[in-house]
């Protein structure tokens, strides 16, 4: 088997509140290469962040929980790990960057403190003040910001800027894995543009795994090696991003998903969406949870959850195929 | 298209029409809430319904030295006092008193306080505006109950002027609370949608802005109710608020306080009378505030 | 940054003016003449004449306002106590230290014990200790600080007789006092830091803070806390002025000769000068003590500081 950094297996992860239960990732599997990018994909509510934060095990306490399943991160199951030894591993081994860069930072600590932080609290290789300070300046140049800012405050900087410290502090203890949530979705497309090819560079040259969340596929296509699209709580569709772009057989809700955007070439009167409403994770229907939205629906998608049906890496959980139709 | 339509202004209309009925159902969920609310109507009937079992001269009133100072007792349930007077009964027409002036209290504020707010807040950056809000700031400026005490030892001690100088002196915290809401409020969609169908100023701010700042102004007149309450007794305290032998509670702590060292068991019943109302109350606010407040801790 | 606190207190001067303004109109409404409840009535028409000219009471009300006023802010004097003939400012100064010593000991109970339980509350959210400590902030704020008062002198001074009664000669004196006026702010900072620490705790910095591995301790205590604390310097700031204000009841309790006590017998004998410079003098402190905390609030956050600081240091570019 290829040399994975993550092993998920039937991951499944519930939030619990007074008045109802959300079943937030149902039955989730996935791996990932080392070195290689993942985008998830899938539209909100599909339980993408509930999966990265279950990976780094930071769901809220006493409402979020890890029910059933494995991670394996680099051959260690990490949801067996203490809290003491996961807090170790957060931030130097897996990194994790989240949407809004405008409140992702603390106001009344400046940038190189925060960058430093984080080498601070991790036995890395940088040990004295000096190193530590030295790898700040280093970070803050590679995700092109002067080290001459280091002892500015967050305010004092632009939304783009402030992400791009973000990325500088998940990336400074060269972590093995980053868990990137749509770390684009709140920028200008401009500036979006900016830091996805920053990070892909960066990717480059650092050679860390990364899973990128995202609900845009074209960001996918400029910068993951594989794609796995999520509906409601689990991975209906997985592969290459060859797999998964080109024509071919697809889950329904691929298919769906591609044909609702719009095409710039040819001239059309009203767009195509997907019929229906991601369905409430509190209240999932009986077997395919897609099932009410799809068009190729049968009886039994009502019945029974699919099973996963695989061919040379190209996975798609649907009733409709054989494996000799991949 | 038309059917579109029609599906979506269905979803939107129960909800309208139970509103207030969410609303109470989140507040019931809230036992706390719903104790102060049970503690609260049961204090309140009993106060109201006081003059069918309880007869002011002779129950409240009426000294009778020989039974001084007795202690609980089946007669007298919290004992009597230096005038041979039952507490308990004394209590129990002593809510009735601290009620009304606490309603009249909030009725004053909330008047005052939603006509200068909601104008102060409509009109926000006018000079209007900023002449209101300096003088709340000065209303605001004079710690405490020191301007009531002020107003009430010119105007001379009676209820209505009691009521007046408390209700002035909470106004402008009042005001500032409704200019908040009107402000937040007055800058949304629907506002401006109003305003250029050519609706009048007035007509915008009563059946528009109002109805929807009506929440929080609801739960800041319950907890006014309360501080009123503990007002009236800080006032009748030190002997400008209720004159006896009304039996106010502050008053009766004022009279307590006199006999505190030989006889502290006065002291004790109209302070937790005080305590249970202001609590009630308090509770039934913070209920009201959380259920109106649908971003709750889920 | 001098610009603010100059502008802010400029903005003080029509305040306090009108405060004066409304009170002076407030205490002209008081049936009775000044010189005659002086004197006394049967005293001789002409005396009560010349000492009507002396107190300036002659001539028309803004007349007789602007010369109140013109006299405190040229000659800092504030009149003549009908009570005692001395002047009032020197009968406010000398009472004014008991009072501030009684609002300095509240001040430091309720914030010290306020801000700690609040913590407290907020770290352990939903667990017996914090449903206790919710429990007693409600019962402290539903209690009159006179009741509170009296109950702690019945329970500590007359049955355990662990400390004095009244009066205000040693700091044993004061423990009673200042736990009774600390109570009711207590417990309103108990709350505010409360929800404020669990308001800072949800907030997406201390997720990515976590998201770091930094250790718990350091989050509670660095992240949270810090920011959590902004807003509760401005409470103490608004707890110090009202603090001034509220003490009056307490010191007619424990027999502390302080200003509170002289408002209410002024009050009860009409001695308008003396009621309305108690007032105004704490009026005017707690305007000064909350323009502090407002110089001392941009001092702390580093986003107000930066608004008001040179342009060459506060520089944003885009990227």
């Amino acid at each position: 088997m290829a040399d994975n950094i993550l092993e998920i297996k039937d991951l499944y992860t519930q939030y619990e509140t007074d008045e109802d239960t959300v079943y937030a990732v149902n039955g989730l599997s996935l791996e990932l290469e080392k070195g290689k990018t993942l985008g998830l994909v899938g539209e909100t509510g599909a339980g993408k962040t509930t999966t990265c934060l279950s990976i780094l095990r930071l769901l809220p306490p006493k409402i979020g929980f890890v029910k059933k399943g494995s991670i394996m991160f680099d051959g260690i199951d990490i949801l067996k790990l203490s809290e003491e030894k996961m807090r170790g591993i957060r931030g130097s081994d897996i990194s994790m960057i989240f949407q809004d860069p405008m409140s992702a930072l603390n106001p009344v600590y400046t940038v190189g403190q925060q960058i430093a932080e984080v080498l601070h609290y991790h036995n890395s290789k940088y040990k004295t003040n000096d190193e530590i300070q030295a790898r700040v300046d280093e970070m803050l140049e590679l995700v092109g910001i002067p080290a001459s800012r280091k002892s500015e405050f967050p305010h004092q900087f632009s939304g783009g800027m402030k992400q791009r410290v973000v990325i500088a502090m998940a990336l400074a203890c060269d972590p093995k894995l980053l868990l990137a949530d749509e770390p684009t979705t709140a920028l200008d497309v401009t500036i979006q543009a900016q830091v996805l090819k920053m990070m892909n560079d960066l990717k480059e040259h650092l050679s860390t795994a990364m899973i990128l969340v995202t609900h845009d596929l074209g960001i996918v296509a400029e910068t993951c090696d594989f794609v796995a699209v999520m509906y409601a709580g689990s991975v209906i569709e997985k592969g290459t991003v060859e797999d998964i772009f080109t024509k071919g057989v697809h889950h329904p809700y691929t298919k769906g998903l591609f044909d609702s955007i719009p095409n710039l070439k040819v001239k059309t009167r009203r767009l195509n969406p997907i019929d229906g409403l991601m369905p409430d994770p509190a209240n999932l229907p009986k077997g395919c949870p897609f099932n009410p939205r799809c068009p190729h629906c049968m009886d039994i998608c009502r019945q029974e959850i699919p099973a996963d049906i695989e061919k040379d890496g190209h996975m798609i959980k649907c009733h409709l195929y054989k494996e000799e139709d991949l | 298209m038309a059917e579109y339509m029609k599906a979506i202004e269905e979803a939107a209309e129960p909800k309208r029409r139970s509103q207030i009925g969410a609303i109470w159902f989140r507040f019931r969920k809230n036992k706390l809430a719903l104790m102060g609310l049970i503690i609260f109507v049961t204090l309140g009937l009993v106060a109201l319904t006081a003059p069918l079992y309880l007869d002011f001269e002779k129950d409240v009133i009426e000294q009778t030295i020989s039974q001084r100072f007795k202690g609980p007792s089946a007669e007298h349930f919290f004992g009597t006092d230096q005038f041979g007077r039952d507490i308990f009964k004394r209590i129990i027409w002593g809510a009735r008193t601290s009620m009304f002036v606490g309603m009249g209290i909030v009725a004053v504020s909330m008047t005052g306080g939603i006509i200068f707010g909601s104008l102060a807040g409509y009109y926000d950056g006018s000079v209007l505006d900023n002449v209101l809000m300096r003088l709340c700031d000065m209303f605001l400026a004079i710690p405490g109950t020191l301007l009531a005490i002020a107003l009430v030892s010119v105007s001379g001690n009676n209820i209505p002027n009691l009521i007046l100088a408390l209700g002035v002196s909470t106004m402008p915290k009042m005001a500032r609370l409704v200019r908040a809401s009107v402000l937040s409020i007055k800058n949304q969609e629907y506002i401006e949608a109003a305003r250029s169908c050519g609706t009048s100023d007035r007509r915008i701010i009563i059946s528009e802005i109002l109805p929807n700042a009506i929440g929080p102004i609801i739960v800041e007149a319950t907890l006014s109710v309360a501080r009123g309450i503990i007002s009236i007794a800080s006032m009748s305290f030190i002997g400008l608020g209720i004159q006896p032998p009304n039996p106010e509670w502050g008053a009766m702590l004022s009279e307590a306080k006199v006999q505190m060292i030989n006889h502290p068991y006065l002291v004790v019943a109209p302070g937790i009378a005080i305590v249970l109302t202001v609590m009630s109350l308090t509770l039934i606010g913070d209920g009201l505030r959380d259920a109106l407040d649908p971003k709750m801790k889920n | 940054m001098y610009k603010f606190i100059i502008k802010r207190l400029l903005m003080l001067i029509p305040v306090l003016l009108g405060i004066s303004f409304i009170l002076y109109s407030i205490m002209s409404l008081t049936p009775g003449d000044a010189a005659t409840l002086m004197l006394g009535d049967s005293a001789n028409e002409q005396a009560i004449l010349k000492l009507r000219e002396e107190l300036g009471l002659n001539g028309g009300f803004f007349e007789n306002y602007i010369r109140y006023i013109g006299n405190i802010i040229l000659h800092g004097d504030f009149g003549i106590s009908y009570r005692t003939r001395n002047p009032v400012f020197t009968e406010v100064l000398t009472r004014f230290h008991y009072t501030l010593r009684l609002a300095f000991t509240a001040i430091l109970i309720s914030t010290v014990f306020g801000v700690l339980f609040g913590i407290i509350a907020a770290v352990k959210q939903y667990s017996f200790t914090d449903n206790f400590i919710t429990a007693v902030t409600l019962a402290l704020t539903s209690m009159p600080d006179f009741w509170l008062g009296m109950m702690l002198i019945i329970i500590f001074a007359v049955t355990l007789k662990l400390l004095p009664i009244s009066g205000a000669t040693s700091w044993r004196h004061f423990i009673l006092p200042g736990l009774t006026a600390s109570a009711n702010y207590m417990a309103y900072t108990i709350r505010q830091t409360r929800s404020s620490m669990l308001e800072t705790i949800r907030m997406d910095y201390v997720r990515t803070a976590r998201a770091k591995g930094v250790p718990e301790g350091k989050i509670v205590f660095g992240h949270t806390l810090k920011n959590a604390l902004m807003p509760i310097v401005t409470l103490v700031g608004v707890n110090m002025g009202w603090q001034l204000g509220g003490t009056i009841i307490i010191e007619q309790i424990f027999g502390i000769p302080g200003l509170g006590s002289l408002l209410i017998m002024s009050i009860r004998l009409k001695d308008t000068p003396v009621i309305i410079a108690s007032v105004m003098f704490v009026a005017t402190l707690s305007s000064l003590i909350n323009l502090g905390t407002d110089i001392l609030y941009a001092f702390i956050d580093p986003r107000i500081k930066s608004l008001y600081q040179t342009k060459k240091k506060a520089v944003k570019t885009s990227g």
